[in-house]
């Protein structure tokens, strides 16, 4: 595949103190959507602004379609870009702001003419063209923005944060749309997002990002079911991770045992770091299985007693908030049996749970908690 | 003429003293108000107010019955209004009226008034007849020769068409300048990354909150002919530039006319001087205006713009100077208004009118009608005035209203 944007060693100083980008090294291939995600003041938006060349850089180059922009202007990068407050030209017409980025190119009439028109259908703002951006509703001003970045056909789309500004439920539906948009004009995209749902929705590929560093790249799946490190492991996945500090030790007997301040999990025949010591461990909330009275969901060794703190029903599942004597972990089932067995029960009901061992998460216990390779007990 | 520097500096300072004073008196007004709707001390403070007044003009030798009636007006008004808040007047009319009634007393009725004046011969010669029995005979030429007068029977000798023509030359000028060094000042102080913006507002805003009075007289001493400061640099920058050539001193600036002038007594100086001084006055109004709309474009449609692939020019063509009008069509419309009819300016740098080659309009209408108290005349000649700038704002009007507006 074609590299259409490449960024090698970009670094980015403000007011030559604040580093707020660190060595940063990426590659977008042709077509791909990417998203940066990460925890606000991480400099996502940094990042975009200057892959737009709307700051500059520090130090490091960029590429786009194999030509080096590092010092080029904005104009002269061939990209498109969505602001998160869309920044239209208030003064135009919807039309008007569509055809400015082609006039400024000098584009043929007519040219621009079609252009308009194949965006306006594709996004559904035909009968818009001919209102000013105060004339529209979020969405609508929304659509315009990504219909200015469609009609300049540009070899790189950038997105920051375009669908913060509007209410939860046009969010999703706009993200449906977009998703949508890409499947059908294939552009190659960075997409940046503080929201995991869009990141996983909309993504290739994702780009964690903490403090000015890359965390880790990957699939959307790839980074929930093996995230590199604490902090991945923490950002991706609602509601949170559950983390115990603890030490591994083998028993006498042979066994395998986790133990933490509130308790301890029997591991004998789980995959599991080589060797013992400090480490923590990470369950997502629904490798925590309530157990049942009966049925399948009645199997599994009985590893935790949960004391029930408080339920959130969604409806389709539920999340509940429990201890483990002090300690507080969230468990999460969208199973039916499980839920009748959360439903019934009552604040201070204590619940029995068995942990999934095929989705256990292991970090090492120091400040970064890089994630630890497994390995299955019966292969050695 | 007797300028110097220092009896301006203390008349700046009285009257900056003045005009502390006018702000107190305004902040505390404004505090007694919200006090007063809710504390006793509403009654005392009308029956203050009222004895101030009352005896302020019994005091300037008002009867007693007049000083009575004054007396009373600041505990009535008060009332009205007592009584409107507490709930048994509650219409919009009610609140309305006082300003109504002021509009009309102050406003409406003067105009109808001087309209009346202006087809009679008010004069010196009739002013006591009009005290005595109030009656004011009618002009000649069926009432209209006020209106002839004021093309043809000059006292000054300057014809009305060549006043009328150095006052639009003064508009156009003045306006020309304040608009321009206004948005390059605006658009210099809205720059990114511009350190120390905040002091360079303030001290750039300063022509505007000086009194105008007290600039003025600061520009007169500054452009007196012999101890000025204006005469003093072009004499030096003069020498910087100047050579020797075959034993005579070259002054090469001079060739265009910029050379030390007696400002006051040669008209054309005269006319030039009072348009700086006026541009310099008129230019923070301008700033601020532009400042004001600049900041409130978003920075992200700028970066839109640019990329989009906008040069500098384009955004300024595209985005700024649009997204300013709005701004520039009612400011521009309003500096007009107030050039055309600006009589400090001119009647203060003329010193009174003793200087001639720089009257506009409303100047020589003072100077003509007040110096020898033909007030039929004044009347019309305001009204000739009124006329004009009714047209020129209809016209403006026309030229700067949008070509299409948006439908829907
Ligand atoms: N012009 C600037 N001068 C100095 N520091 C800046 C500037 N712009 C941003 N920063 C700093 O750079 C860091 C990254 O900012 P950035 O806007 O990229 O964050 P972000 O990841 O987009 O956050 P958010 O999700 O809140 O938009 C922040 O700590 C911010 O304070
Ligand atoms: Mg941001």
């Amino acid at each position: 595949m074609d590299v259409q944007l490449e960024i090698k060693n970009l670094e980015k100083t403000y007011d030559k103190k604040v580093k707020v980008l660190k060595d940063i090294n990426l590659q977008v291939d042709k077509e791909e959507f990417l998203v940066l995600v990460g925890p606000s003041g991480c400099g996502k938006s940094t990042l975009l602004r200057t892959i737009a060349g709307l700051e500059s850089v520090t130090d490091g180059c960029i590429e786009i379609a194999g030509r080096d922009v590092t010092n080029a202007p904005p104009a002269d990068r061939d990209i498109a870009m969505v602001f998160q407050d869309y920044a239209l030209y208030p003064h135009m017409t919807v039309r008007e702001n569509l055809a400015f980025g082609l006039k400024m190119r000098k584009t043929p009439k007519e040219q621009i003419t079609a252009e308009i028109n194949r965006a306006a259908k594709m996004l559904d703002i035909e009968h818009l063209l001919d209102r000013r951006p105060a004339q529209l509703s979020g969405g609508q001003r929304q659509r315009v923005a990504i219909g200015r970045a469609i009609v300049r056909r540009a070899k790189l789309f950038l997105f920051d944060e375009p669908l913060s500004n509007l209410d939860a439920k046009l969010r999703s539906q706009t993200r449906i749309e977009l998703a949508d948009l890409h499947q059908k004009i294939h552009a190659t995209s960075v997409y940046v997002t503080h929201d995991q749902v869009e990141a996983m929705t909309l993504a290739d590929r994702i780009v964690v990002l903490n403090g000015g560093d890359i965390q880790q790249i990957g699939s959307p799946m790839e980074l929930y079911q093996t995230p590199g490190n604490k902090f991945v492991a923490s950002f991706i996945g609602s509601p949170n991770m559950n983390f115990f500090d603890g030490a591994l030790e083998t028993k006498t007997d042979g066994r395998r045992v986790f133990s933490f301040a509130e308790g301890e999990f029997d591991f004998t025949n789980a995959p599991l770091p080589k060797n013992d010591g400090p480490c923590t461990l990470g369950l997502r909330p629904e490798s925590i299985k309530v157990l049942a009275k009966k049925g399948r969901e009645a199997e599994g060794p009985v590893d935790v007693k949960v004391k029930v703190a408080l339920l959130e029903p969604h409806g389709h599942e539920n999340h509940l908030v429990g201890l483990i004597e002090s300690k507080q972990v969230i468990v999460r089932s969208a199973n039916p049996h499980r839920l009748a067995v959360m439903n019934s029960s009552k604040k201070g009901d204590v619940l029995e749970a068995s942990v999934d061992r095929s989705a256990l998460h292991w970090f090492a216990a120091d400040e970064l908690g890089e994630r630890l390779e497994t390995v299955h007990p019966t292969l050695n | 003429m007797e300028i110097t520097v220092l009896p301006a500096i203390s008349e700046l300072l009285l009257l900056l003293l003045i005009l502390a004073g006018i702000l107190a008196t305004g902040i505390g007004y404004i505090w007694l108000n919200y006090k007063i709707w809710k504390y006793p001390f509403y009654l005392p403070l009308t029956l203050l107010f009222g004895i101030s007044l009352g005896g302020y003009t019994y005091a300037n030798g008002a009867s007693q019955l007049a000083a009575a009636f004054f007396g009373t007006i600041p505990f009535l008004i008060g009332l009205y209004f007592k009584r409107g808040l507490k709930g048994d007047f509650k219409s919009s009319t009610y609140f309305l009226a006082p300003a109504v009634i002021g509009v009309i007393f102050l406003f409406l009725y003067p105009l109808v008034f001087e309209f009346y004046l202006s087809f009679r011969d008010l004069s010196l010669r009739t002013f006591s007849d009009w005290i005595t029995t109030g009656h004011v005979p009618l002009a000649d030429n069926y009432g209209l020769s006020n209106y002839i007068e004021v093309f043809q029977n000059r006292a000054t000798g300057q014809s009305f068409i060549f006043v009328l023509w150095r006052t639009i030359m003064w508009t156009a000028i003045n306006l020309f300048f304040h608009l321009s060094v206004g948005l390059v000042l605006a658009l210099l102080l809205n720059a990114k990354g511009v350190k120390g913006v905040a002091i360079y507002r303030t001290l750039l805003t300063l022509p505007w909150v000086i009194p105008q009075v007290i600039a003025v007289l600061v520009w007169r001493a500054d452009f007196n002919e012999s101890i000025g400061f204006i005469n003093q640099f072009i004499t030096v920058v003069n020498q910087l530039f100047s050579f020797e050539w075959s034993g005579n001193v070259i002054m090469p600036l001079t060739w265009i006319g910029f050379e030390p002038k007696a400002w006051f007594l040669d008209g054309s100086a005269l006319f030039t001087a009072a348009c700086i001084v006026n541009i310099w006055l008129g230019i923070p109004f301008m700033m601020i205006n532009f400042l004001g709309a600049l900041q409130s474009i978003p920075h992200s449609v700028y970066e839109a713009a640019s990329i989009d692939g906008a040069t500098w020019m384009q955004k300024f063509r595209h985005v700024t100077v649009p997204l300013l009008k709005p701004v520039m069509v009612p400011a521009s419309i309003l500096g007009a208004i107030w050039t055309f009819n600006n009589l400090n300016v001119i009647f203060l740098m003329t010193d009174g009118g003793r200087y001639e080659g720089a009257d506009i309009l409303v100047t020589d209408l003072f100077k003509q009608s007040f110096t020898y108290y033909r007030y039929g005349f004044a009347a019309a000649y305001s009204f000739v005035i009124f006329a004009i700038l009714c047209i020129l704002t209809v016209i403006q009007f026309r030229v700067t209203r949008p070509r299409h507006a948006s439908t829907t």
